[in-house]
Formats: structure tokens, C-alpha cells, sequence
């Protein structure tokens, strides 16, 4: 089947963004009400979870992945490190939440440019770095910030290798409508089924409203990195990845743009630290090791390296795939059951599929389907009008 | 176009100030049970849960109503208040006609996957026990790979779509400590920590949660009991410990109890827990010559500590941490050289040939052997063994004049007096508030031998039951 052209800008165009932003925001707005009680769909004997706690780490992660894509996908420079400035921005926040009583969004005006200036002076080294002498340097910091974390000089503050638990709670203002709208969406027949509640506890309304606040802070972090991207630096962040040399000889301050894209990555993985904050009232410094800055770049890779839309899928598929794989205990087909710790082989088994069948990952795969149903094409000449 | 684009910008800008003025308002606003002081109260009016409404001079403040009785004496003053509860809680939520659901968060990926088989051991063990109150009991186990943020995320899913009655058993501290305030609130049985963290024992502050492991204070003082026994006064003893919450807690205690049994400490050493050798720290201590040597770490340091020893050839009398009992992980590599160290243990090792007829021994092989499991290899026996204790305050609770509910059986877990068949004899489950908070509180002295023949070590007790129960009281910060 040929695919069918559409000229770019034309009416056919413009209705189908119309109806995918119209979508994705319906969409966007239904999802926090339709999983707040999780739900338990059944698949070959398996029951798997989706739940309004695991959206919203799902939506942290994204950001962190986006940070990631922004330095290894955009810029070339691979770092498996970011899980340090994840860490360091989900310890301040913990910390001036906890201990000076802060809002959590205020925090962020800590995290920006403490996080920004971190990436900056990591930056700097790692001009002189680069492949994987520079993931082998970056790695170090990934394995470095539990034992920071955990130092007795800071025990005062983040209270070394128990964790940091965050008592102050956000509650939903009252002039949100929570159950304003679950009580609309009961009303739609079938999906109304799904919440599966007439009223939600104050427990289920406060995932619910950290929902939004985190929808949004990724969304201005999506926003940010969109226009980073079609900007100049972001033209000279990719041409920096494609031929170093090339880049330099058209005028492109290298060591500004490399220190620049470690900085712009530092600072998104600190927003997303302070968003695991919001999400989980918890800090561990074990949490934020090696294993973290791993999963940052299997959600890269398996999402799509340098794209935006990417790093939201790859944040998902870290969060989702990981949780469904360990309560994967029946396995079709082979006739034999798993139980108890085989998450890991089935993630295993998942991520090399996955390769295979979207080598670009996610997001290229799902671009190739769509353009076997229709291509955008740049519109020709209006109509109707000659140049003589 | 661009205008409309403009308004649309500007409505979406204006929607995201008011939110974020909402969340900077009363995210501090709201406070922990301590009362801590509030950075915005300007905006919280509208958000606090508790509304107040003043007519005539009269404030009245709304609060769930209670469905049972209310409070509950736990003991040494410690009371567990269920007025507080959020108003749609249910004391016998997780009862069915059939079943009493328990949930368990546990390691069943990552590097302590070995004990993600616990939950199988429990289940193993109710399974071949008789009905409480006519009903089975059904624990739900979920991976949290050891990741605090997973066990969170797990037991507010469990909690929504579960139907569970209380938790127990939930391994790892920093996962126990990061749900502790939601279960706390929630009010639900947080059981049986598997983690040695003398938080646990606070029944005044947070009376839904507690542990059940021998903590490290009280392995500290069972240390210092027998090495003045065996040393006599004046004994030296040099000790490593693990530079983290852990090693310092023994560090804590050991200090404390040692002059006060005449023991002198002659040498400390702190160690990097991430460190790949602790030979220096070693031998910095061996040049003391100290007649014994404690070692408060864990994992790897544990064989790496005792080899170092060996190595600079100082004669003494090892002592280890009870996180390093496992002989295949922690001493094979050593061999020999592990000959003649000491560790407490707690529970009957049901490999040792001391107790091949033991009846609960018995039990326990025939049970995971009928279950199609080999009950020498897997965590399964100790899933089998954290079981009894649950089933025995679950029963309790059953057999309460309230029948099973969630605040009888915190009633019933704070308040224990009875002999579990899988603790050394002679030690005792006591429970009683704020009194005594802990569960485990005695156990005996036992010598590695190594066995170069069958290549392997088997612990063999040298002490008599060294007991500490009801000393210990309750977590004092």
C-alpha cells in the first residue's frame, strides 16, 4: 500500500495536528483519573499494574532522559553519569523541603543553577575527553554520588544510607476540580468504568494534583528543549556531533557549546530529581547509583536517541517495562511458569527484542509505521499563480 | 493565527502560575506529626484537612469517625489512637470470607534478588497451616529491586487495588523508612521490619510499624557480655566498622557497653563501605595485638577484614557481624583461614546437625520438600521462618475479644509473651509497648569450624543463650 501525501500546511495537515494535540491533551488530562486506583489489566495469566505513581515517575524519568538526549543524542558526548545531577537535584529539593521548610517548587530556583553550574564545570574536562574515555570519567560520577550522599559531614541533611523522608505533603488546592471531573468522566459510558471510584482519598487526590504540577514542569522542559533544538546552538550542537572538525571550521565555539550542552543536561536532570522529590516524598542514595544512570541511557536508546518525543517514550519504557517484567510470572507459549525473581531476564529478553524490531528505537519505529499510512510533504507553489 | 497563538500561550502561562502558586502555597503548609513550622501559611486555609467553622465562639473540627472502640493500649504509655484514621478506613479491610491478605515488598531483581524468594517461603508456610478464624492467609508479593522509590510506588498500588489487610515482613531500611509515614497515616500494619534498624522499636511515634530482626544495639551488647566473659576485665579489643548508618550504630552501642563491662578499646578504625580493601584500616588495628577483634561491616569487608588479619598473623578472637553468618557467600573464599570466627546467631540453622530432629526442623524440610523445593538451597526457610511470627499475632488478634482487625493485632504484636519454635530455646518473643519495643532479643556465640575435607565451615554454638530480652526498652533517638 503506497502511502498516501500530504502536503504540509494544507487543510488535511492541519486537521490532523488539530486532532493530535486535541487528543494528547484530552488524553493528558483523563489519564491521572483513569489510573489514580491502578489498573490491573490481565495478559496470559499475568496481572500488570499501571498506576498514578508510576505515571508520575515515568514523567520524572522523561525529563532526565530528555537531559540525557539533549547531551549524548543532540550533542554526541556520551555520559553515563547523569545520575549524579538527578541525585543532586532530588537532594536539594529533600533538603530544603525537609529541613528549611521550603515549598517544593521553590526549590527549583536552588536546583536550576546549582545544577546548571555543576554541568558547566563537568563540562570543562570533558572537552579534553571524549567516547568512552568520557562515559569511563562520567560513569565515575554516577558511581561517586551515593558515598557523597552518605557522607557524615552532611548526615545533618540528608541522613546518610537510610534516606531522606519528606513529611511535607501537597495537597490539592480546593478550587481544583478533582471531583469535579472524575464525576464528569463516570458520566462517559465504558471509560467512565475505569476509575473505578465515585470518590478519591485524599492520598489518591494528592498523586493526582502532583500529576499536573509535574505534567507541567516537564512540559516547559520539553518546550525549552524544543526551541533549544531548532535554534542556532541547537543546529551547532548537532553539527558538533556529526563532524567536530566540520564545525569548527564553520565557526562554532566548540568548547562553549560542549561545556554549554553538559550544563543545559545537568539542569534538566536536576528538575527531574526535584520532580522523583515531589513523587516520592523519599530520597535513598542507593537509589540514585550506577543502576540509575544505566536505565537513563537504556530509556534513551530504547526511546530514540536525538528525539524529543523520545525521551518521554523512553522514560515510560524504563518505568513500565521494568514493572511489568517483574510481575511477569507466566510466560506463553514455553508451559512453564516463573515465579519470584525473573523481572530481569524477561526485561532482558524485552530489550533485545526491541532492538531488533525498532533498532531506532521506539519512537522511529512508530514514525516509520506512520509513514507507511501517510507522508507530510512540503507544499508545492500555491495554486493559481504563475511567475510571469 | 499568531494572535490566537499569542492568547493561547498567555491562557496556558496564566493556568500554570495558578497552579504553581497553589503548590508553593501549601506544600509547607501541611505538616509532619512532629508539628514542624509552616514556611506558607498564607494560602493553606483552603487546603488543610481539618476545617474549622466557628459559630457562636464554638470551633468544631471535623475528624473521621472511629468504627471501633478507638484506642488501643499498647503498653508503657505507647497508645495507638485509630480516631485519627483517614474517615474511609476500615479496620478489617483485607478480610474476605476466604482469605487475610498480607502484602510484601522485597528484592526479586538486582543484587539482593536471593531473598525475593522469602514471599514464596511464607506462603509455603500458611499454606500448610490450620485456617485463622476459618480463613487462609494469602500474602502479595511485589519486586521493589531493593529500590525505595519501587517499594513506595508498590505499596500504594497494593493499597489501591489489593485489598490489603496489613504488610509485613518489607526488607531493606531505607525501604521500610520511605513508607513508614504512609502506612503511619493510613493506618496500616507495617509488621516485622527485616532490617536491624533500632528506629523500629518506637511505638509512641509511629505504633503501626515494627521490626523483628536482632537489631545492632542489641548485638552489641550481646558482644560485649561475652567478650568480658571470655577476656575477663582489662581484655583489649580493636574493632573496623562500615563508615555508614550501619557500622555506626554498632560503633555506637559497642562503645557504650564496653567500658561499662571493663573491656578496653584499644583501636577503631571506620572504613569506606565502598571501598575495595580495607587492608590498611586491618593492619593499623593488628599493631594493637588486641585480644579480640570486632567486626561491625558487612558483605565483602566482612572476609576481607578477617583474611587481613590473618595475614599480618595477629592471634585473636574474631568476632563478626550477624549480616555476614552465610558461610558459602562470605567464608569459602577464605577457607581455612576463617576457622575459629565467632557470630551470634539467633534462629535454628536447619542444616546444622544439632538440630536434625528438632520437630520444627522437621517441619520445615518436609514442608518445602513437599513444596518441591530443595530446603538448604534459597531464602525460602527464612521466608518459612519470618511465617511464625506473623501466624502467631494474627492468631492472637483472632482470638481478641474484637476478633481480628487491624487494631488487635497492633495490640497484639506490642504486646507479646510466648516461645517461637524457629529461636534458639530459652529465648523468648516479649513484647510490651514502650517497655520493650523489640522482638529479638537473645542469642548464642558460635564458632565457624572449617572443614578442609568437605570444603566447607558449619557454625557450632560455644556459648550457652546469651539473653538480653526486656533491656533493651524502646528506640531512643
Amino acid at each position: 500500500m503506497r502511502p498516501r501525501l500530504i502536503a504540509e500546511g494544507s487543510s488535511t495537515h492541519r486537521w490532523i495536528q488539530g486532532g493530535n494535540w486535541t487528543l494528547t491533551i484530552v488524553v493528558m488530562i483523563a489519564i491521572p483519573f483513569l489510573v489514580a486506583i491502578p489498573l490491573k489489566p490481565t495478559l496470559f495469566g499475568n496481572s500488570y499494574t499501571i498506576g498514578i505513581s508510576n505515571v508520575n515517575e515515568a514523567i520524572a524519568w522523561a525529563v532526565a532522559v530528555l537531559g540525557l538526549n539533549i547531551l549524548t543524542g543532540f550533542n554526541g558526548q556520551l555520559s553515563l553519569g547523569n545520575s549524579f545531577f538527578v541525585g543532586t537535584g532530588a537532594y536539594l529539593t529533600g533538603v530544603f523541603v525537609q529541613t528549611y521548610h521550603w515549598s517544593y517548587l521553590s526549590t527549583l530556583i536552588v536546583v536550576i543553577p546549582v545544577c546548571l553550574a555543576i554541568g558547566l564545570i563537568v563540562g570543562i574536562p570533558a572537552l579534553r575527553i571524549q567516547g568512552l574515555y568520557l562515559a569511563l570519567v562520567t560513569f565515575g560520577l554516577a558511581a561517586v554520588f551515593p558515598s557523597i550522599a552518605k557522607l557524615e559531614q552532611l548526615d545533618r541533611f540528608t541522613h546518610g544510607s537510610n534516606g531522606l523522608s519528606i513529611t511535607s505533603k501537597l495537597l490539592p488546592p480546593s478550587w481544583m476540580p478533582i471531583q469535579g471531573t472524575l464525576d464528569l468522566i463516570n458520566k462517559i459510558p465504558i471509560i467512565g468504568d475505569w476509575t473505578g471510584t465515585d470518590h478519591f482519598s485524599k492520598r489518591q487526590a494528592e498523586g493526582i494534583y502532583a500529576y499536573f504540577l509535574l505534567v507541567m514542569i516537564a512540559g516547559a522542559c520539553f518546550l525549552l528543549a524544543y526551541n533549544l533544538i531548532r535554534s542556532r546552538p541547537g543546529r551547532a550542537l548537532i553539527a558538533i556531533r556529526d563532524n567536530e572538525i566540520g564545525a569548527e571550521v564553520a565557526g562554532i565555539n566548540l568548547s562553549l557549546y560542549k561545556a554549554g550542552a553538559f550544563g543545559v543536561a545537568a539542569l534538566l536532570s536536576g528538575v527531574a530529581g526535584t520532580m522523583l522529590s515531589i513523587d516520592k516524598n523519599f530520597v535513598s542514595p542507593d537509589d540514585l547509583g550506577v543502576n540509575f544512570a544505566i536505565f537513563l541511557v537504556v530509556g534513551l536508546i530504547v526511546g530514540g536517541s536525538a528525539n524529543l518525543k523520545g525521551s518521554l517514550i523512553g522514560g515510560f519504557a524504563v518505568i513500565f517495562v521494568r514493572q511489568w517484567a517483574s510481575q511477569t510470572n507466566e510466560v506463553p507459549l514455553l508451559g512453564w511458569g516463573l515465579s519470584g525473581p525473573y523481572g530481569q531476564m524477561v526485561l532482558g529478553v524485552l530489550l533485545i527484542g526491541l532492538m531488533f524490531v525498532m533498532p531506532g528505537g521506539i519512537a522511529f519505529g512508530m514514525q516509520r509505521l506512520r509513514q507507511r499510512v501517510y507522508r507530510v510533504v512540503p507544499a508545492g507553489p500555491p495554486e493559481g499563480r504563475t511567475d510571469d | 493565527m499568531k494572535r490566537s497563538k499569542r492568547w493561547l500561550g498567555l491562557t496556558a502561562t496564566a493556568l500554570a502560575f495558578s497552579l504553581v502558586a497553589a503548590a508553593c502555597g501549601d506544600s509547607g503548609g501541611t505538616t509532619d506529626a512532629a508539628g514542624s513550622t509552616t514556611a506558607a501559611p498564607t494560602t493553606t486555609a483552603a487546603s488543610t484537612p481539618t476545617t474549622t467553622a466557628s459559630s457562636g465562639g464554638t470551633e468544631t473540627t471535623t475528624t473521621a469517625a472511629p468504627t471501633m472502640s478507638g484506642t488501643y493500649d499498647l503498653g508503657g504509655g505507647a497508645v495507638l489512637d485509630t480516631t485519627q484514621c483517614p474517615s474511609s478506613w476500615d479496620s478489617t479491610q483485607g478480610i474476605t470470607d476466604s482469605e487475610i491478605r498480607i502484602g510484601i515488598s522485597l528484592p526479586q531483581s538486582g543484587a539482593l534478588a536471593g531473598f525475593g524468594t522469602i514471599a514464596e517461603g511464607m506462603q509455603i508456610f500458611f499454606d500448610n497451616a490450620d485456617p485463622i478464624d476459618g480463613k487462609s492467609v494469602k500474602i502479595i508479593a511485589r519486586d521493589d529491586g531493593y529500590e525505595s522509590g519501587r517499594t513506595v510506588t508498590n505499596i500504594g498500588e497494593m493499597i489501591d487495588t489489593e485489598n490489603i489487610f496489613a504488610f509485613s515482613h518489607i526488607i531493606g531500611s531505607p525501604n521500610n523508612l520511605a513508607i513508614r509515614d504512609t502506612l503511619q497515616e493510613e493506618c496500616i500494619p507495617q509488621l516485622f521490619n527485616s532490617t536491624g534498624l533500632p528506629q523500629w522499636g518506637d511505638p509512641e511515634n509511629y505504633p503501626w510499624t515494627i521490626g523483628q530482626l536482632l537489631n545492632y544495639s542489641t548485638e552489641s551488647l550481646i558482644w560485649c557480655d561475652y567478650l568480658s566473659k571470655e577476656l575477663g576485665p582489662g581484655g583489649t579489643v580493636a574493632a573496623i566498622y562500615a563508615n555508614n548508618d550501619f557500622g555506626k550504630a554498632y560503633q555506637k552501642f559497642f562503645e557504650k557497653c564496653a567500658p561499662e563491662v571493663g573491656l578496653e578499646i584499644v583501636g577503631t578504625e571506620l572504613h569506606d563501605p565502598n571501598a575495595d580493601t580495607v587492608q590498611n584500616e586491618v593492619t593499623t588495628l593488628a599493631a594493637t595485638g588486641a585480644q579480640a577483634f570486632v567486626v561491625g561491616t558487612s558483605g565483602a569487608n566482612c572476609p576481607r577484614s578477617v583474611g587481613g588479619a590473618r595475614a599480618a598473623g595477629w592471634d585473636t578472637l574474631i568476632m563478626v557481624s550477624a549480616t555476614c553468618q552465610n558461610v558459602g557467600l562470605f567464608w569459602k573464599p577464605l577457607k581455612g583461614a576463617s576457622n575459629g570466627i565467632k557470630v551470634i546467631t539467633t534462629t535454628k540453622d536447619i542444616g546444622d546437625p544439632r538440630w536434625a530432629d528438632d520437630p520444627w526442623v522437621t517441619k520445615v524440610r518436609a514442608d518445602l520438600t513437599a513444596a518441591g523445593l530443595d530446603p538448604d538451597a534459597g531464602a525460602q526457610q527464612t521466608g518459612y521462618a519470618f511465617a511464625e511470627q506473623l501466624d502467631h499475632v494474627l492468631r492472637e488478634a483472632a482470638a481478641s475479644d474484637e476478633g481480628l482487625n487491624r487494631g488487635s493485632l497492633m495490640q497484639a504484636t506490642w504486646q507479646q509473651d510466648w516461645v517461637a519454635q524457629n529461636m534458639l530455646p530459652g529465648s523468648t518473643v516479649k513484647t510490651d509497648g514502650a517497655n520493650d519495643a523489640f522482638i529479638i532479643e537473645a542469642g548464642e556465640i558460635s564458632q565457624l569450624a572449617w572443614d578442609d575435607a568437605a570444603e566447607t565451615g558449619t557454625w557450632k554454638a560455644v556459648s550457652d543463650l546469651i539473653n538480653q530480652e526486656g533491656q533493651l526498652g524502646k528506640f531512643a533517638g
